[in-house]
């Protein structure tokens, strides 16, 4: 059986056994008529929904009058009914159709000149066709006027003498019309013209070059959104019984565009589901008295937070794929013998000789008046150790804090591996590839030195919240994966016995090393150490150096440091550039840069430059 | 993805589940009580729910109903017509009550009229006063009187005022207005008083100086404003500083006026009929403000507190009468005749009370002064 008739067949079975069930449930009296009939009114917001997805979510054009096209149905089909002499069970539906036909009249109608226009346009346009419809309907003799319409005959007691039978009737058949009407949708969007109408929403210019006639398919989706929508009216009517334009307003309208908005824009079943919870919850919370239109008003903000773009947003929801996370679901908590080992995925740099890993050009920033970093050019090159010296203030942590993300630089461009990184969250370039150190060590301090390396792997790990919660296999198997390269990268530091050791615990020089030792492990392809050597003795500081070096062969990472120690600078360092007052004065070899004049001055201090401040570690 | 509308489905189901959770059977009696207690009217609803309240507690308080006590299950309509009919349904079946005071809006009322109907459970309406909510219906009763009965005792105190010529200012798109300007020009042309203009301004708009001139220009000796106390309260502001200095008369509608005006000595011009006045000189009318103010710390300044009051009292007379059978306790309040707060109260073919009518005005301080109490 392929995928597709078994997602048919799925569909279909389903449909039918929730049928059954409701019908069973409404047949016996266990479900009362309370239920019966929020249930009716759930499946009539259902189509409300549903069809001004239409408009709103394939076509993409803002819709605030839905409620007027269910005002003319409902009008339309009340009206037939109680003039014409039929049978109800046979003048109902045909006064449905009647409905519909009249509001897709009024659709297509509106729709000639107000899709012309677009966005907010059009929105104000339906805006008012909604609120014209209410003030026509309110002064008709026909529709009752301010009165409205009442005694209507209701579809729960007309269709039988029995209540329980009439029940099911009213239940069966507004359940059929919302499975077709569903239906119907979910098959025009996947033919050529619901692509068509699909494609008007994600680009019109677009979609006419290619030859689909526009103004025609938005007429059509506007058509059939007010046609469905003129059924639910009708069926609304002989639902409660009265009719008041009041309760077709512009509030009707954004309720019904809430719970669009809500499901997802685009998506049908994103619509029904929303339109079940919004209708279900006030009365669920019915006990809260006053409280409920709160809470209600509370999770409409709650969610729209947490899930902008809807519930589904474009995504439908399908019973296969229902069906296969249920598979899912029940081996993730059933079968969870041999967890396989994922080890977290190494970013792929697209490197080659010649490219600089990093290019940074023309970079400045400004604090106010204070000039801290000013035509900034530097480049790193694949694998390679730079220094980046300079008197204190000169500006060197501000370039490591642009680089990073922590400041946003007011001019130049900084482009990794050719991506330019310019105002992107910290965690995004390090996601991207650049990692660093602090001037002042920044540990995790309370955490083990172990789990100070799992964090830094975060960025390259794939499993969700709930895959944590359930501790399932997803998330079983990539923890075990980062424990294994966590314990491997601690091993090349020489740190494997401290693993489990609290990180403030650990010696200063350690503390340094698990800095950088942390920073290598979100794998990243350039490195920023910000004063390695500070504070530690000239052993440590030859370690380190060694340490450094090693880094860069095993790890193939592109080094920029920032030092005081000139031993350290001058001894590990390919390229030295040197910062004074936010500019670069100098760049290159440890030896063009010895001999430098402009920068002897910069630091020692002569008659034209500016006295900087020498540190007796500045052999320079 | 598929992670998430796992999770929402499973919300569903919960709040689905939730639903069929049945309902407690205690030995107590319970009553619905359904109207609008949040939004645009809830100021109504919640009058009337204060006055039921008060009386079901003076009656437990007395040894409840036949030994049993007595429970009010509230349900808030929002004022839409399709949830009081959800809140019947709750309350019918999912609570089990026996009667239902309700609703509070001649909407609303309609609405779950036609359901009750179809059950025959006892509905007792404090405030819905369009006509056709009870009719073809002997289930469903109120103690408001009806927007005709009032319109045409508007007429006739303006008749016995010795007033030839009037306007109205109305708004025919809301039921309220236009039911009583219809009614109020029936009785104008048998008693030969003249409408001298009769102008439509719809509810919600601020600016009726244009109906107002044209008023104006029509030199009425006073003019019929059949409006909710907030658009009445503009109106007779504009008239003032359009000059037009006459009578201005409303219904039951207009009462809650005095909170919406910042000079209150416009008020003293108006004249309008209520259902009750806290100045009501009778024996029982007095021991229900004094209880009211006792319970709230406040008046019974809207008169549905009166008639949710009154509701009460004969719903739960009829009980005690008749027992808890829906049959029985229609047939016992189709029998009522009793001294409520709102004057003597009987129901005649239609399930509409025979009662006082009480005509009110305003002091300077916007304090509301009984003129008089005209009985059947």
């Amino acid at each position: 059986m392929n995928k597709k008739t078994k997602s048919i067949l799925l569909n279909i079975l389903s449909i039918m056994a929730l049928y059954l069930l409701i019908t069973i449930l409404i047949g016996t009296e266990t479900m009362n008529n309370y239920i019966s009939n929020i249930l009716v009114t759930i499946l009539i917001t259902i189509i409300m929904t549903a069809s001004l997805n239409v408009t709103t979510g394939l076509l993409g054009q803002l819709a605030l009058g839905h409620a007027g096209f269910m005002a003319i149905g409902a009008y339309t089909s009340a009206i037939f009914t109680k003039t014409v002499a039929l049978q109800f069970s046979l003048s109902l539906p045909i006064s449905l159709v009647l409905g519909g036909l009249v509001a897709a009249l009024f659709g297509m109608l509106i729709g000639i000149p107000a899709l012309r226009l677009q966005g907010d346009y059009l929105a104000i346009i339906t805006l008012g066709f909604g609120e014209i419809i209410r003030v026509i309907i309110e002064n008709l003799e026909i529709t009752g006027g301010a009165a409205g319409l009442t005694r209507i005959t209701r579809m729960s007691r007309a269709f039988s003498e029995d209540r329980a039978l009439s029940s099911v009737i009213q239940f069966s058949l507004v359940f059929w019309i919302t499975v077709l009407i569903i239906a119907s949708i979910f098959t025009l969007g996947r033919s050529r013209h619901g692509r068509a109408i699909i494609s008007i929403r994600e680009n019109v210019i677009a979609a006419e070059a290619t030859g689909i006639p526009t103004t025609r398919y938005k007429l059509l989706a506007f058509t059939i959104a007010a046609f469905f929508a003129g059924i639910a009216g009708g069926l609304f009517a002989h639902q409660t019984s009265i009719l008041n334009a009041k309760n077709f307003g512009f509030n009707k309208s954004i309720e019904y565009l809430v719970m669009v908005v809500l499901g997802g824009m685009g998506s049908i079943t994103g619509s029904i589901i929303a339109s079940i919870v919004l209708v279900a919850l006030p009365e669920m919370l019915r006990g809260l008295a006053e409280y409920r239109l709160v809470i209600y008003s509370l999770l409409l903000i709650v969610m729209m937070l947490f899930r902008p773009s809807g519930l589904l947003g474009t995504r439908e929801f399908s019973m296969l794929s229902f069906w296969e996370s249920l598979e899912r679901l029940w081996k993730r908590l059933f079968k969870r013998k041999d967890v396989p080992t994922r080890m977290p995925f190494q970013p792929r740099y697209d490197v080659w000789e010649d490219k600089p890993v990093l290019e940074v050009s023309k970079l400045g920033i400004s604090f106010g008046g204070l000039r801290a970093a000013d035509n900034v050019n530097l480049c790193l090159m694949n694998d390679e150790i730079v220094g980046l010296i300079g008197p204190n203030g000169a500006g060197k942590t501000t370039i490591f804090n642009m680089l990073t993300g922590v400041y946003v630089p007011t001019e130049g461009e900084i482009c990794l591996l050719g991506k330019r990184m310019n105002g992107q969250q910290p965690h995004d370039i390090t996601r991207d590839g650049i990692a660093r150190t602090f001037q002042n060590i920044r540990l995790f301090k309370s955490m083990s030195v172990l789990d100070n390396i799992k964090v830094a792997f975060h960025s390259r790990m794939l499993y969700s919240t709930l895959s944590g919660i359930l501790r399932d296999n997803a998330c079983l198997s990539e923890e075990r994966g980062i424990d294994i390269r966590a314990r491997e990268l601690l091993r090349v530091f020489q740190m494997e016995d401290v693993a489990d050791v609290q990180a403030s615990a650990l010696p200063y020089g350690q503390q340094r090393k698990l800095e950088i030792c942390r920073a290598l492990a979100s794998n990243p392809k350039v490195l920023l150490l910000d004063e390695p050597a500070a504070g530690m003795n000239p052993m440590e500081t030859s370690e380190l150096m060694q340490t450094i070096k090693t880094i860069r062969n095993r790890f193939s990472v592109a080094i920029l440091l920032i030092e005081h120690d000139m031993k350290l600078v001058m001894g590990i360092c390919e390229r030295i550039y040197v910062l004074n007052y936010g500019k670069i004065i100098a760049e290159g070899t440890p030896e063009q840069i010895r001999n430098n004049p402009e920068v002897i001055a910069a630091y020692l201090g002569s008659v034209d430059a500016q006295p900087g401040e020498v540190r007796g570690t500045a052999h320079a | 993805m598929k992670k998430r509308s796992l999770l929402s489905l499973l919300l569903m189901l919960v709040l689905v589940l939730s639903a069929f959770a049945p309902a407690m059977a205690e030995e107590v009696i319970k009553i619905g009580g359904i109207g609008v207690l949040s939004g645009d009217y809830a100021l109504y609803g919640l009058a009337v729910k204060e006055g039921v309240d008060l009386y079901v507690k003076q009656a437990n308080e007395a040894g409840g109903v036949n030994g049993k006590k007595v429970e009010v299950v509230w349900e808030d309509t929002q004022g839409e017509a399709a949830n009081a009919i959800s809140a019947y349904y709750k309350v019918t079946e999912q609570d089990g009550v026996v009667a239902i005071i309700g609703g509070v809006l001649s909407g609303e009322s309609k609405a779950l009229a036609e359901v009750s109907a179809e059950d025959g459970v006892p509905q007792i309406s404090p405030s819905a006063t369009a006509y056709d909510v009870t009719t073809g219906r002997p289930n469903v009763f109120r103690t408001c009187f009806l927007d005709p009965f009032q319109a045409k005792a508007v007429a006739q105190f303006m008749a016995n005022e010795g007033i030839k010529k009037v306007a109205v200012l109305y708004d025919n798109a809301t039921e309220y207005s236009a039911g009583l300007y219809e009614s109020f020009k029936e009785r104008c042309a048998e008693l030969g008083v003249e409408i001298v203009a009769a102008e439509s301004a719809a509810y919600g708009d601020k600016d009726y100086k244009t109906q107002l001139t044209t008023v104006q220009n029509a030199a009425p000796e006073a003019v019929f404003l059949p409006y909710y106390g907030a658009d009445a309260a503009m109106i007779l502001a504009q008239a003032k500083e359009l000059g037009l200095d006459v009578k201005f008369y409303g219904a039951d509608g207009i009462s809650d006026i005095v909170d919406y005006v910042a000079d209150k000595s416009l008020l003293t011009n108006l004249v309008y009929t209520d259902h009750f006045s806290t100045g009501a000189q009778s024996e029982i009318s007095k021991k229900f403000v004094e209880d009211f103010q006792a319970e709230y710390g406040k008046m019974p300044t809207i008169s549905f507190s009166a008639t949710g009051y009154d509701a009460a009292v004969v719903l739960l007379s009829a009980i005690e009468k008749a027992g808890t059978q829906k049959e029985d306790i229609v047939e016992a309040i189709k029998a009522t005749n009793l001294t409520a707060v709102s004057g003597n109260i009987t129901f005649d073919d239609h399930n509409d009370p025979i009662k006082s009518t009480f005509f009110q005005t305003f002091d300077a301080q916007g304090n509301k002064l009984f003129l008089t109490q005209v009985d059947p």
